[in-house]
């Protein structure tokens, strides 16, 4: 578009920050439930999967159920983890 | 063709010629990246920043090999001890022997100490200081 000016006119939104700065405590304090919850969901695995190995040869309908919430929270702590655990930079002045 | 005279005039107009000077916006910040280990002459390192990832900032925070590290974990940590040596110290007085008990009771103080002066300084100091961060 030309205007009268006869030089071209851009009209763009003002994008988001790149960059934030915030108190260490307060990030820490966004991402750590993240973490807590992943290694909550890791220790689910575990002892759903060995309770499911004990269960096997005494109630093995229950076994069935253990293993499969073993596999949901083993598959499913990735997803908190890997939150906390980004390569996200940070920028610390010491 | 130009004279030596010439070449001369313009290294002249060169050297005293008005170079533009940048606007704030344009202008580059130098910023140490990292720590060399390089002290000033009071003996504090040089300020620097300290470029790291997420994952390494919350390792920071809850991995610490003993109490005095000073991190949040730490204070935990000391608060857990804390409360093993006073249970220590109060059977240790009532059905083993005294002069143990006053170990435990040594302990006991140490620990409520660490868990104080780490809370101090990982949650309050270190948790108040600025961390610039993507957003």
């Amino acid at each position: 578009m030309q205007n009268i000016s006869g030089r071209q006119t851009i009209t763009v939104e003002k994008g988001a920050p790149l960059l934030a700065q915030g108190k260490r405590w307060d990030y820490f304090m966004r991402y750590q439930p993240f973490w807590l919850q992943g290694l909550r969901y890791r220790s689910y695995a575990l002892v759903l999967g060995i309770a499911g190995i004990f269960l096997l040869f005494t109630l093995p309908l229950l076994s069935v159920l253990a293993f499969a919430g073993a596999m949901y929270f083993y598959r499913m702590s990735p997803f908190y983890t890997g939150v906390a655990s980004s390569k996200r930079r940070l920028v610390q002045l010491n | 063709m130009t004279t030596i005279t010439q070449l001369r005039r313009q290294a002249k107009d060169l050297k005293f010629a008005e170079t533009a000077k940048p606007s704030p916006e344009q202008m580059s910040v130098f910023m140490p990246i990292g720590d060399t280990g390089e002290k000033m002459g009071d003996g504090l390192p040089i300020r620097a920043a300290d470029w790291m990832s997420r994952k390494d900032f919350l390792n920071s925070y809850f991995s610490s090999p003993h109490t005095k590290e000073g991190n949040a974990a730490s204070v935990y940590k000391a608060a857990f001890y804390f409360v093993v040596c006073l249970v220590l110290t109060v059977i240790t007085f009532f059905w083993v022997n005294h002069y143990v008990a006053a170990v435990f009771a040594f302990l006991t103080g140490k620990y409520w100490s660490d868990r104080v002066v780490n809370y101090a300084w990982a949650v309050k100091w270190y948790g108040g200081r600025p961390l610039i961060h993507t957003a």
